[in-house]
């Protein structure tokens, strides 16, 4: 059965074809910009959405009429990006005459990372732009164990690489120079139970700008935030007693991260997992992998349930096919 | 495959059988065990199949007593001591080569169970048994001989049938290499202690270890009461420089609000704050954990506790029910690791805002009802302020109505 997913959350606009064992088609355009502009971002998904569905169609050898379930992102994002996306699949619905889900992007990249890896239950370390989560599965929901209480991570990134004059999306760049920096004592560190803050820390590395190394406050900066997520991930796997930690999201492309992930889960005798980095980062082949699963599990959604979600949330979702 | 009753004439057959490199079903104090003769490396592979085991997890050896486990292990003195303080207990110790790799390596677990037959089949073979569950990993323990063959198969040569067994919890399980108490059964860990020489670590945490030992131990004075050190651990993850701040800050003050905090709640006493190791020394709380029987009754001492706790100018940091134990019906709140001295209206929300997360994530079922009752009995001055104040919190968090 083959599924044709479209994801327009944030800067992403995605398409991807999937059927139950594999992943057909992965393509998108992203919009760049200095941060994101909402309504401009959702020009440039208007603008590139059908030739991104086109490619995906290419890509995996397939038309339009072969697909029997569309999906889309219904959210959390941003109200005129979701639009795109929903718009575009309400339509090849009723078009082609085919079911469509709208399904929920953070539980996408949970479930795409699970069935890309084989893992069963696993803790997830979610980081992006705009989603910091630490997400494990208890009685029927994806339950959020711990979050960021202001910013996103990569959000936090972006906006101090902003200020270096680094162009967008400043990850790679900023994880290069951390590489040349060494720490600076002092910067804060705000852990609270499980959940943790960056606003304070990005405050106060923009404050040292000039007066250390660029490379040194980017070290700290990100070995600061890094060690804070680290380390209520761990908190959230002995709390859970779950031994397989999944990292994705598109900062789970930093190798700096990766690593730390990586000795936290031996000192303590876990797993750890990190998807192909094509399905980390914002992509179609995720909703569309979603979509099938949820459609398989008896979901439809209906042209009048089909309004996007900006704030909707992880553990909102009924986790109908873990049951 | 040979089937012989549980007496004289059919131990002795299974004996004979083991000898010559057989394997066998067998009665111990727990459940029926599968077994060999465990210096017989062939046949030691043999049990690996059967169970479908992977090779590399190690397995264990019964022996018939004390001074025949010394033909095996390196035996300590501690060891001995353990060994006769409780019958069926089952100790890690160095190996000596006559053991094969194939059983497990450098080290083994060694038990002389509580079991007469069991016993009696080791002595009378002269060899070490090995002694694993008598079933196929993944099925769970049978106490008869039929389940045993049930789940195993007929691979076996020999099945020692003395009925059903009436299924002992399972044996304690100490590592004397790693001081690890590894699995707490029959004998209980706190019993245990007093007669090790050194503690023995009970729990890893996510940044701390805990060991149990007692006071006269560690202090070399006093009594034998139980303690606990707990070990902040280095972690491998973070920059070296940030590490050891983060931890020599969090023991220290962790151990101010435990001896402070004693003027609003209950906590365990203080005895030792050693900056160098990262240790810090107090009582051990014996009971259970708040996580495993919360109620209602318990999240209203809960918010009246926080409530004084802040009132004196003091944040837990890390308010889970993972962090508070019951003990005779008074509630301990232990670890301290996150906390801080504060007076802001916004620390007291984010630490209030902590124990809503944890009633949300691990107490779902009953979280609206609890956290109800929580905000009824938190009581301080500036009570409303700090309630709308966490609301606030939320709003600024991702995906809340604001």
């Amino acid at each position: 059965m083959l599924c044709l997913g479209v994801e327009g959350t944030a800067h992403t606009f995605g398409a991807g074809i999937v059927d139950e064992h594999h992943v057909l088609a992965n393509t998108q355009h992203s919009y760049m910009g200095i941060g994101i502009h909402p309504r401009k971002a959702a020009d440039h998904h208007a603008e590139y959405a059908s030739s991104v569905v086109d490619d995906a169609l290419r890509e995996a050898h397939v038309s339009l009429s072969d697909i029997e379930v569309f999906s889309f992102s219904q959210g959390p994002g941003m109200g005129p990006c979701l639009r795109i996306a929903a718009t575009l699949v309400r339509t090849l619905s009723l078009k082609y005459e085919k079911p469509m889900v709208g399904v929920n992007h953070c539980v996408a990249h949970v479930e795409v990372g699970r069935w890309s890896c084989g893992i069963d239950d696993p803790v997830t370390l979610y980081v992006s732009g705009g989603n910091t989560q630490i997400i494990a599965y208890a009685g029927e929901r994806y339950r959020v164990f711990g979050e960021t209480l202001d910013i996103g991570i990569g959000n936090m990134q972006d906006v101090f690489g902003r200020g270096l004059g680094l162009p967008f999306p400043c990850g790679k760049e900023m994880d290069d120079m951390l590489a040349r920096g060494s720490y600076i004592p002092g910067l804060p560190y705000t852990v609270k139970g499980m959940d943790f803050g960056f606003s304070g820390l990005l405050t106060e590395a923009q404050k040292r700008i000039s007066s250390h190394k660029k490379e040194d406050i980017v070290h700290t900066l990100m070995m600061n935030a890094y060690s804070m997520v680290v380390e209520a991930t761990e908190r959230a796997m002995s709390a859970t007693e779950k031994t397989k930690l999944l990292l994705t999201g598109g900062v789970a492309a930093s190798p700096k991260l990766k690593e730390m992930c990586g000795i936290m889960a031996q000192e303590r005798d876990a797993t750890f997992y990190v998807p192909h980095p094509s399905l980390c980062r914002d992509n179609g082949a995720m909703i569309a992998y979603q979509g099938l699963l949820e459609y398989m599990h008896g979901k439809t959604t209906s042209l009048a349930e089909s309004c996007v979600r900006q704030k909707w949330r992880t553990d909102e979702v009924d986790v109908t096919w873990r049951k | 495959m040979e089937k012989v009753r549980d007496d004289e004439g059919g131990i002795q057959r299974a004996a004979v059988v083991v000898r010559r490199g057989g394997i066998l079903i067998y009665p111990t104090d727990t459940c029926y065990g599968l077994g060999c003769d465990a210096t017989n490396e062939e046949a030691v592979r043999r049990i690996a199949l059967i169970k479908t085991r992977e090779e590399r997890k190690p397995l264990s050896i019964i022996v018939s007593d004390i001074s025949t486990a010394e033909r095996y292990v390196i035996l300590t003195e501690e060891a001995r001591i353990l060994f006769s303080q409780f019958p069926g207990i089952t100790i890690a110790l160095p190996k000596k080569e006559i053991i094969p790799d194939a059983v497990n390596r450098e080290k083994v677990a060694i038990r002389i169970p509580d079991c007469f037959s069991a016993r009696e089949i080791a002595r009378i073979s002269l060899c070490p048994l090995i002694a694993t569950s008598a079933n196929k990993s993944g099925d769970p323990p049978q106490y008869t001989p039929e389940g045993a063959l049930a789940s195993l198969g007929k691979e076996v040569d020999i099945v020692v049938d003395a009925g059903r067994l009436s299924g002992k919890k399972p044996s304690t399980i100490v590592d004397l290499v790693t001081r690890e108490a590894a699995r707490e059964g029959e004998a209980r860990f706190c019993e245990v202690v007093k007669y090790a020489e050194k503690p023995l670590r009970i729990k890893k945490g996510a940044e701390a270890d805990l060991y149990l030992t007692t006071f006269l131990n560690y202090f070399g004075f006093g009594e034998r009461e139980l303690i606990i050190i707990k070990h902040r651990i280095k972690k491998g993850y973070r920059a070296s420089e940030l590490d050891s701040e983060i931890r020599k800050t969090r023991t220290v003050y962790e151990a101010r609000l435990l001896s402070q905090a004693k003027m609003a709640l209950r906590t365990p006493y203080l005895y030792e704050v050693d900056k160098k190791n990262m240790n810090i020394v107090m009582e051990y709380i014996e009971g259970g954990r708040v996580r495993d029987v919360l109620s209602k009754d318990i999240v209203g001492q809960i918010g009246s506790a926080i409530g004084k706790l802040h009132s004196a100018g003091m944040i837990h940091g890390d308010i889970t029910t993972s962090n508070m134990i019951v003990k005779n019906g008074e509630l301990y709140f232990i670890d301290f690791g996150l906390g801080e001295f504060s007076r802001e209206t916004e620390a007291f929300a984010v630490d209030l805002h902590l124990f809503k997360e944890c009633l949300k994530s691990v107490h779902y079922e009953q979280y609206e009802n609890l956290w109800k009752i929580l905000c009824d009995s938190y009581s301080h001055p500036d009570r409303n302020a700090i309630l709308s104040k966490i609301e606030k919190i939320e709003k600024r968090g991702r995906y809340h109505e604001r």
